[in-house]
């Protein structure tokens, strides 16, 4: 994740919403541009090969077991949330229970994509390469992309759960974290989407 | 500024991140690369005009040759010398000046865009060396041929990693990522570090389309990264996503590529349009015509771009039903543009019009770009598409767009922005020579192959000997004019070249504000040293009240005088 | 005007048609926008002690001047759309497809087009059918004034069928049989190329159409029936 160091200078005009992130509102949104991409890409795909969405030999995606990673997913924004809440309270006086918070979440986060990485192994021995179907191609490559996503997320919630404990002007620290927020949230939002389209649905039929 | 101390060498001239510096970091390296695009295209149309000719390092064009070069001139045209010249350099030099701000918002995020830019120029370069050369399909990368040429199914990732392809696809998503942090910069910046006092309307014509390029830019771009991803993995992990054999689409590439790509189009052509919007009025000493619709029709135009992007593949194969809709879409889009054209022409009645080298390029790309423009109409009509689509008609309707956006356009603001930029003029009377021998080899070039393309003379062919209607004379003929015309406009090149050496060491000194301009960028010293202002500048009106009768003794009213 | 190739198929005058269309509209936009264009700079140099006036074109009396011309405009192009929908559908959309008296399939491969006739059952994508010699020897033969349903497609990359003296062109996909229908009204020999890059030797990717009489058609069709296809086919 890039760090938005923002310009020392305070800005012109009185603005409705910081630098900081306002940027990272619009990194997110050409984010999801991407996403869209391929998630049209998927559907084009699916509605093509009906029948044979996964093929018929080809292993099952765990969706109960997945089930359980999501929560785990949506946990971590819980702990985000809350972590958030206690620097908006100005209960937190040193950061250090906030710091605790995002460092939480940070570990929900690893444990997804650690868990994730478990469940591709297992696929890859059962027989669901990125060549051996184009179901198999779409799912290592969205889920891959969104992998990689929240690995990001978790070293920028590393970074940030680091910084918020050294002394510096609170104010800072809170719009470092609106802006960390902004984007791990979009992490988790966009995860529940995913699931539905490549594991719930294609399970289905 | 105390904030802004002396640098040391690297920090100043490597990493910097003075928002000017990375600009002329941007434009120099967009001018080298559209110098090496423009050599490739002389090249091969060298070899159209004479088959076989042995021209220097590159050899005898065979097809594969000849089809690696036609495909990295448009890349390199397009995503290395156009777009980080008029989106990237313009936008960093112009940007903060023009808002009376200090630097861009991020400025360490605009140094590391430059340079994710230049790893990207260096990935374009190596594709060039892997084994096999660089890639051959075609800019639009279709597959399957570009899931397939060069790619070894059986071979392990790294060596179809290693392939002029895949590094061509590598270095494309990359440059993507340079310019979308680039742009997060932009728009940032743009809104919430103008002057004080500084309304959305006050803000130049400029800064505007160079802000919604970017928003066309970073929309479009998610879904075309997306197709490059799965493009590239269908190269490296040999994945199939377009491979119809196993069940993929390959037309699905094209709507991905497409969406991007018309959008694309308007990211060179909105910043030019504001260059314009911004010279001609200064030139004319009157205010820019109806300023406020101009930027409305601008802003419907980057709306609708993103509703046309079909018109590029009426013969591909898609519903026809859904044809008639982008023809429909594509053709009503000239009326936002129509509307700009005919403000920027009333701007210039009833003026006292004085036709230094700046405004000479913005009426050069007037004139040309009507041209362009009104042969647009020809192509977006899918009736007629279906007959001159890849026909060298296009390519002549596309270059009399790109070459007016890129060249003239960029040429005016570089020479409207180089005092700015460097302190000093540069010279008149090699910047009127340079434009008359330029236009007269654009046009020398490209207007005689709109009639080879209404013949049927389709692209992409190394040698024409295998068609005889393609070998008549009046067609070789227009091979050769043509041929004779990209040489004359490559050679002129040579002129601004000199021009930019002895106006930046030994030009005129300029002052603060040579063109008696309004904008912010005229309070500060020529050249603004690291921070712009001294004191930061306030906003009292919009930046074209020129010979405004309530202003007495000077024709011009700079926005921060009260 | 002569430009444009000779009209070799029914549909062609009408592609030329939109052509015609265009050029007239447009070429009297261009030859005004560009007058407007030089009057107003060469009226409007500067001189000395001149001043210029102060035009915002924010009042109708003066925005009016590129309101109206933009209505015109906006006429322009919805009498442009209609007639080149018009076109298109003529050409393109399936249900408006004349009932055809022949099929063909055209198969485009690297570099090179082939040409499958039905065989003796008359009817194409069965097991009898005919494909004619191997690579660039044989030519895609059509009868005159007869409708000719093309079945198009590709073996492994795409392609794009353009014939000029046709006026139109199609891009053909690997995987998808797109159909297009031809009624050659003149008898000749004709250049078929891809117009689609397709690898190295695109720019050899030249076959040819041979447009013939009805008889010339029914022995070609006698012939290849009767195996001795190559005898019409090679010339």
């Amino acid at each position: 994740m890039v760090s938005l160091k923002e310009n020392k200078k305070t800005t012109n005009q009185s603005t409705v919403i910081t630098n900081g992130a306002l940027g990272m509102i619009l990194f997110v949104a050409t984010e999801i541009m991407f996403f869209s991409g391929l998630i049209s890409a998927f559907v084009v795909n699916a509605s093509d090969n009906i029948g044979a969405w996964p093929p018929k030999w080809q292993p099952r995606l765990p969706v109960e077991a997945t089930a359980v990673n999501t929560l785990i997913l949506f946990a971590s924004a819980i702990t985000l949330f809350f972590a958030i809440r206690k620097t908006k309270s100005k209960t937190d006086g040193n950061f250090k229970t906030s710091s605790n918070l995002l460092k939480i979440t940070m570990l929900l986060g690893g444990t997804f994509v650690a868990l994730q990485g478990f469940e591709w192994v297992q696929l890859i021995g059962a027989g669901l390469t990125s060549s051996s179907s184009l179901f198999g191609a779409f799912f290592y490559t969205i889920i891959g992309m969104h992998g990689i996503h929240a690995l990001a997320g978790v070293i920028y919630l590393f970074v940030i759960s680091l910084k918020i404990i050294k002394s510096f002007d609170s104010n800072i620290k809170m719009k470092m974290m609106q802006t960390l927020s902004i984007y791990w949230f979009f992490v988790v939002l966009l995860w529940p989407v995913l699931y539905l389209l490549v594991y719930v649905l294609p399970s289905k039929g | 500024m105390s904030a802004h101390h002396e640098q040391s060498f690297i920090s100043k001239y490597v990493f910097s991140i003075d928002h000017k510096y990375i600009a002329k970091q941007y434009t120099v390296t967009g001018m080298i690369f559209a110098f090496i695009g423009g050599l490739f295209a002389v090249a091969f149309r060298t070899q159209l005009a004479w088959p076989g000719t042995n021209i220097p390092f590159i050899g005898v064009l065979d097809g594969m040759k000849y089809n690696m070069l036609v495909t990295n001139h448009a890349m390199i045209m397009f995503f290395w010398a156009g777009m980080p010249i008029l989106l990237a350099g313009l936008g960093n030099f112009v940007i903060p000046l023009m808002l009376g701000a200090d630097d861009m918002a991020f400025p360490k995020l605009n140094m590391l865009s430059y340079w994710i830019f230049f790893v990207s120029a260096v990935l374009l370069i190596l594709s060039f060396m892997a084994p096999g050369g660089g890639a051959a399909g075609g800019w639009t990368m279709y597959p399957p041929l570009n899931a397939q040429q060069g790619v070894d199914p059986d071979a392990n990732f790294l060596v179809n990693l290693w392939t002029g392809g895949s590094l061509l696809i590598l270095a494309v998503a990359v440059e993507f990522a340079s310019m979308l942090l680039g742009g997060i910069n932009f728009l940032v910046t743009s809104l919430n570090m103008r002057a004080k006092g500084m309304k959305l309307m006050d803000v130049p014509a400029v800064v505007w389309m160079i802000n919604l390029a970017t928003v066309d830019f970073m929309f479009s771009v998610g879904p075309l990264i997306s197709g490059a991803v799965m493009l590239l993995f269908d190269r490296i992990f040999n994945t199939g996503f377009y491979d119809p054999a196993r069940g993929g689409d390959p037309i699905l590439f094209q709507h991905l590529f497409w969406f991007f790509g018309h959008p694309e189009v308007y990211v060179v052509l909105l910043p030019a349009i504001g260059i314009v919007a911004e010279i001609v009025p200064t030139f004319s000493r009157k205010p820019l015509f109806a300023s406020r619709w101009i930027i409305i029709m601008a802003t419907a135009s980057a709306f609708i771009a993103f509703i046309v992007w079909a018109h590029h593949q009426f013969v591909a194969g898609i519903d026809p039903r859904m044809a008639e809709f982008f023809s429909i879409t594509t053709i009503i889009i000239s009326v936002p543009f129509a509307f700009i054209f005919f403000a920027v022409i009333a701007t210039m009645f009833k003026g006292q019009i004085e036709v230094k080298t700046p405004m000479l390029w913005a009426l050069g790309f007037l004139v040309f770009f009507l041209v362009g423009g009104v042969t647009g109409i020809f192509n977006g009509s899918a009736g007629l598409d279906m007959y001159i689509h890849d026909t060298y008609f296009v390519i002549a309707h596309f270059h009399y767009t790109l070459i007016p956006a890129v060249f003239f356009a960029g040429l005016a603001a570089l020479h409207f922005w180089f005092p700015k930029a460097t302190g000093r003029m540069m010279n008149e009377t090699l910047g009127k020579l340079h434009f008359w021998i330029t236009s007269i080899g654009f046009n020398m070039f490209a207007f005689p192959l709109f009639f080879s393309g209404l013949y049927g003379e389709h692209r992409r062919i190394f040698n024409y000997s295998s068609y005889q209607p393609m070998m008549a004379d009046w067609i070789i003929n227009i091979r050769h004019v043509a041929t004779i015309g990209a040489m004359i406009l490559a050679a002129a090149q040579v002129l601004l070249f000199i021009n930019i050496i002895l106006s930046a060491t030994s030009g005129e000194k300029a002052g603060k504000n040579p063109w008696k301009c309004n904008t912010l960028e005229w309070v500060a010293d020529s050249p603004p040293p690291h921070g712009n202002f001294a004191t930061p500048p306030s906003c009292y009106r919009g930046p074209y009240e020129y010979s405004n009768p309530k202003r007495s003794g000077s024709d011009f009213w700079p926005q921060n005088e009260q | 005007m002569s430009f444009l190739p000779e009209a070799y198929s029914s549909v062609a005058a009408d592609i030329y048609g939109v052509f015609y269309l265009i050029f007239y509209i447009v070429g009297i936009w261009f030859v005004v926008t560009l007058g407007a264009l030089f009057y107003g700079v060469f009226t409007s140099l500067k001189k000395q002690g001149g001043k210029a006036q102060y035009i915002t074109g924010d009042d109708w009396a003066q925005s009016k001047w590129i309101w109206i011309p933009l209505i015109l405009v906006f006429m322009c192009d919805l009498l442009i759309d209609v007639k080149t929908a018009n076109v298109w559908t003529k050409v393109e959309i399936a249900e408006k497809m004349p009932q055809n008296d022949y099929d063909v399939k055209i198969v485009g491969r690297q570099f090179q087009w082939e040409f499958t006739y039905p065989g003796p059952d008359g009817k194409l994508f069965t097991e009898d059918d005919i494909q004619i010699a191997d690579g660039n020897d044989g030519e895609l033969v059509l009868p005159v004034g007869k409708i000719t349903k093309l079945h198009l497609t590709a073996a492994d990359v795409l392609h794009s069928f353009f014939v000029r003296e046709f006026g139109f062109k199609q891009d053909v996909i690997p995987g998808r049989i797109l159909t297009r229908w031809v009624e050659p009204i003149k008898e000749g020999r004709i250049e078929l190329t891809c117009a689609e890059i397709c690898g190295p030797n695109h720019g050899t990717m030249r076959n040819w159409v041979k447009v013939v009489s009805q008889e010339e058609f029914n022995s070609f069709i006698k012939n290849l029936n009767s195996g001795k296809k190559v005898a019409m086919a090679t010339k």
